[in-house]
């Protein structure tokens, strides 16, 4: 797709892909200002996480993968967590779920929701096996992943409804002409 | 894309499934047991390790995630009349040694981590 684009396509692409990538990390900066009530570093809701549920639908993976890593390093910048021990396990729950939520999307056999709940079951695990591994060196901290799966899914299905209606309402026109 | 797809209800099956096993209430044993003396600590002990070693005096051993005091030179020797402890509570407390043995109340694994 990426060497037949012409000029129209490549400009949509790039347009596309920094909305996204600038909707999330304002969301990004401002669900941090929301307490989370879990003692994990850099813990956050996840509620930035829309725009990949967007993405997704019609994205690459190499656009999806661009997206998360984008509006996670701008996120960071604004927070001023980039490079932090949660921003380090942030990134690598978020790369993991979207590689997850493209391929779910793309078998065509879950709906919004369950992507989005997978997404972020994933992400969730993830973080904490980066933390347990990397960061504070213990598995003791799997212990929070039934608390997080909880939140997580709460936020999850809110995302769900948000990028469902989204798309309800604006069709396909953000990917495709 | 529709909000619910055909095989969400086995993803959802799938995380509540996950929920219930990892929420069932396991014991939280404590770890740690603190020892004072004069009020200051001096010796934090992992409960996770059976051990044995003298203090003031008093002879103190670490069995099975339990901590007590097995002999004592004190005269009435009520620290090792009490008993082995392995919860937040009632400390093992001996006066004439000036020596008080706990265990931290909401220190779980979990803190040990998040501290």
């Amino acid at each position: 797709m990426v060497n037949r684009d012409s000029d129209a396509q490549t400009a949509k692409r790039i347009t596309t892909l920094s909305m996204l990538v600038a909707i999330g990390s304002v969301m990004y900066l401002l669900e941090s200002l929301i307490p989370f009530p879990l003692p994990v570093p850099g813990g956050r809701w996840g509620f930035s996480n829309f725009v990949l549920l967007l993405a997704v639908n019609g994205l690459s993976l190499r656009d999806t993968l661009y997206l998360a890593i984008g509006k996670t390093v701008v996120g960071g910048l604004l927070t001023g967590r980039l490079g932090t021990p949660g921003f380090i396990m942030g990134i690598s729950g978020i790369v993991a779920s979207a590689l997850l939520m493209w391929l779910l999307s793309r078998s065509r056999l879950f709906g919004m929701a369950g992507v989005s709940l997978a997404g972020a079951a994933v992400s969730n695990l993830v973080q904490l096996f980066v933390a347990a591994w990397l960061i504070v060196r213990s598995g003791e901290i799997l212990y929070l992943y039934p608390y997080m799966l909880l939140l997580g899914s709460i936020s999850a299905l809110i995302n769900a409804y948000i990028a469902h209606e989204v798309i309800r309402r604006i069709g396909d026109t953000i990917w495709f002409d | 894309m529709r909000f619910l797809g055909k095989l969400d209800w086995l993803i959802i099956v799938i995380l509540i499934l996950t929920s219930i096993i990892l929420f069932i209430p396991r014991r939280q044993s404590a770890t740690i047991a603190e020892i004072y003396h004069d009020g200051r600590l001096v010796m934090t002990v992992d409960l996770r390790v059976d051990s044995q070693f003298n203090l003031e005096g008093m002879k103190i051993a670490v069995s099975g995630g339990r901590i007590s005091v097995v002999d004592s030179d004190c005269p009435d020797r009520i620290c090792v009349n009490q008993g082995a402890i392995d919860r937040p509570g009632m400390p093992i407390v001996c006066v004439p040694n000036r020596i008080l043995i706990k265990i931290p109340a909401g220190y779980t694994q979990l803190d040990a981590i998040t501290q």
